[in-house]
């Protein structure tokens, strides 16, 4: 039983061979596309607006 | 001729449900903490109740099972359907033992929406609600949106992984194995969870002028259903609560990062950036986003009560993002949201059907099919417009350089029909219960789509018979149609099979 939960455990905490400060980069690129997005929608809302 | 099932069919789904049984009622554990820190005795008791339920269910379907069993692709589908379809219901135990939910049907409605991540709800005052339960319920859009299948895959992936990822509605493995996929996309969610409680949290704190804990809780609970494009929210205002631009920009973020896929997350996280700008499901969402964006404020121009730059821009930008991510947070009440009607409308309607990426946590067609759909009926327009004999590239670009067959685009089409009809189905069955068209229509596709926005439709004392039919839609359209037809066909092949 024993052998048994720390083969699991094992199997479990090995091959999280991630970096989390590649995490980091990823919110960046989030960051920029929704300032970009929100960029387009102030200029569209601008365009509306004056269209309108 | 269909085979009906033999007892070691039903050893091999008992023994995979127990395992999935045994992860959530693990995940139990966290709001019972909750509950016992904040002294909350009643929730606490109910918390205690419903995983003692999952873990004997779940120890009795192992034990039913004496070894390991290898799942072919009909079980691993029916597991995942059954899955999605039981885990809300003990779930929901919490909710019914409160007296903020009306009865089973309501406790159930909400447990579902929760772990679909659609964010529809039909509890009564929010505001005056227990935090344990709240955490909850936003901890059923966590444990949905990252698939409590795909929890089970990264504690014990053994036979049969495959099918059950797949299962879930998960369209590519970003890393060789499915078990170190699941990880990463669990990775993925811990590390957005760290950062959004940083920044959030910090916006609450500094900008609203929240103490600490307040901050914490509110910026968790926001997380929770924004990263996993939920929509449930802990006021009943949802976001409208916290009137704050700042806040709502940042919410914004982690609404976006939710509607990426895991592979543009893996990209990013590998350093693949320039390919990204290649990837046909990013470009897709990009354009859809502008293009729904700016019908719904030419809508809301019309409509005239956004007359100013900022109140326009905010409005249409928050809202279609919330709507397109699949989110379901609002900044304006639904009996607003109702009047908008016209173009505002059609853009909020259309956003919500097309909805995010795939293998997202977000619902609806999704961009990879709307991208694709759209390069096959340009590829077909070019061959006409060609020379007889010309060839046309159908290429196309995700993450890797692949074929769009006349198989692969037969497919996405036929998957994108079945939304329509189910939002159609759905909008039907509100227009005959005496609902306008067009609310019928959008609560329908919100429930589809699972998004979460509502025009007052879904409420405390909806007709039954709608609740059910938003239940199914919830269900079918986040395990997108496979996984439930197969339980079908796996149901009907016990009646008459041979």
């Amino acid at each position: 039983m024993r052998f048994e939960l720390r083969r699991r455990f094992r199997r479990l905490v090995e091959g999280w061979a991630f970096d989390p400060r590649s995490g980091l980069v990823s919110f960046a690129f989030e960051v920029a596309i929704t300032l970009s997005l929100l960029a387009v929608a102030v200029v569209v809302a601008a365009v509306v607006l004056a269209v309108t | 001729m269909l085979l009906r099932p033999d007892v070691d069919d039903f050893r091999a789904i008992a023994f995979y449900l127990g395992r999935i049984f045994l992860v959530v009622a693990f995940a139990g554990v966290l709001p019972l903490l909750w509950a016992s820190l904040g002294r909350e005795w009643g929730p606490f008791a109910s918390f205690l109740l419903m995983i003692g339920v999952y873990a004997v269910a779940g120890t009795a379907m192992i034990r039913v099972a004496p070894r390991e069993q290898r799942l072919d692709w009909g079980h691993g589908m029916v597991v995942v359907a059954v899955t999605w379809l039981v885990v809300p219901a003990i779930g929901a135990i919490p909710f019914l033992l409160s007296d903020h939910w009306g009865g089973p049907l309501d406790a159930y409605f909400d447990a579902m929406s929760g772990l679909t991540t659609t964010g529809l709800s039909v509890v009564q005052d929010l505001d005056h609600l227990a935090p344990s339960l709240n955490f909850w319920r936003h901890l059923l859009h966590f444990l949905g949106g990252q698939g409590i299948v795909i929890a089970a895959l990264v504690l014990f992936a053994g036979g049969g992984a495959t099918t059950l990822y797949y299962g879930e509605a998960r369209d590519d493995l970003v890393l060789p194995s499915v078990r170190s996929t699941a990880r990463f996309i669990w990775s993925a969610a811990v590390v957005h969870l760290a950062v959004g409680l940083v920044v959030l949290g910090t916006i609450a704190w500094v900008v609203l002028g929240f103490d600490w804990k307040r901050s914490l809780f509110h910026a968790l609970m926001i997380l929770f259903a924004a990263f996993d494009t939920g929509g449930f929210s802990p006021q009943s205002t949802s976001i409208a609560y916290y009137h704050s631009a700042v806040f709502e920009l940042g919410v914004a973020v982690f609404m976006l990062a939710g509607a990426l896929s895991f592979g543009v997350h893996f990209a990013l996280w590998r350093g693949n950036r320039r390919e990204l700008f290649r990837n046909l499901e990013l470009r897709t969402i990009i354009a859809t986003f502008v293009v729904t964006m700016t019908i719904t404020m030419i809508g809301l121009a019309a409509y005239g009560v956004y007359g100013e730059l900022t109140g326009l821009t905010r409005q249409g930008f928050f809202q279609i993002l919330s709507a397109h991510s699949g989110t379901g947070f609002s900044t304006v009440p639904a009996a607003e949201l109702a009047r908008w009607g016209g173009l505002a409308f059609g853009g909020m309607a259309l956003a919500m059907a097309l909805g995010g990426m795939s293998s997202s946590t977000a619902g609806g067609v999704k961009a990879l099919r709307v991208g694709l759909t759209i390069r096959a009926i340009t590829d077909e327009i070019r061959a006409v417009l060609l020379p007889h004999g010309a060839v046309v590239d159908r290429t196309y670009f995700q993450y890797r350089p692949r074929r769009l067959t006349d198989g692969l685009a037969a497919t996405v089409m036929s998957s994108s029909l079945l939304y329509v009809a189910l939002y159609l189905v759905g909008a039907g069955a509100g227009i005959a219960y005496g609902y306008p068209l067009e609310a019928a229509l959008f609560e329908s596709i919100s429930a589809g789509a699972n998004v979460g926005l509502s025009v007052g439709i879904t409420g405390a004392g909806m007709p039954v018979g709608l609740q059910i039919v938003y239940l199914l839609q919830m269900w079918l359209g986040r395990l997108e149609f496979v996984a439930v037809f197969a339980f079908a066909g796996f149901l009907w092949s016990i009646v008459a099979g041979r």
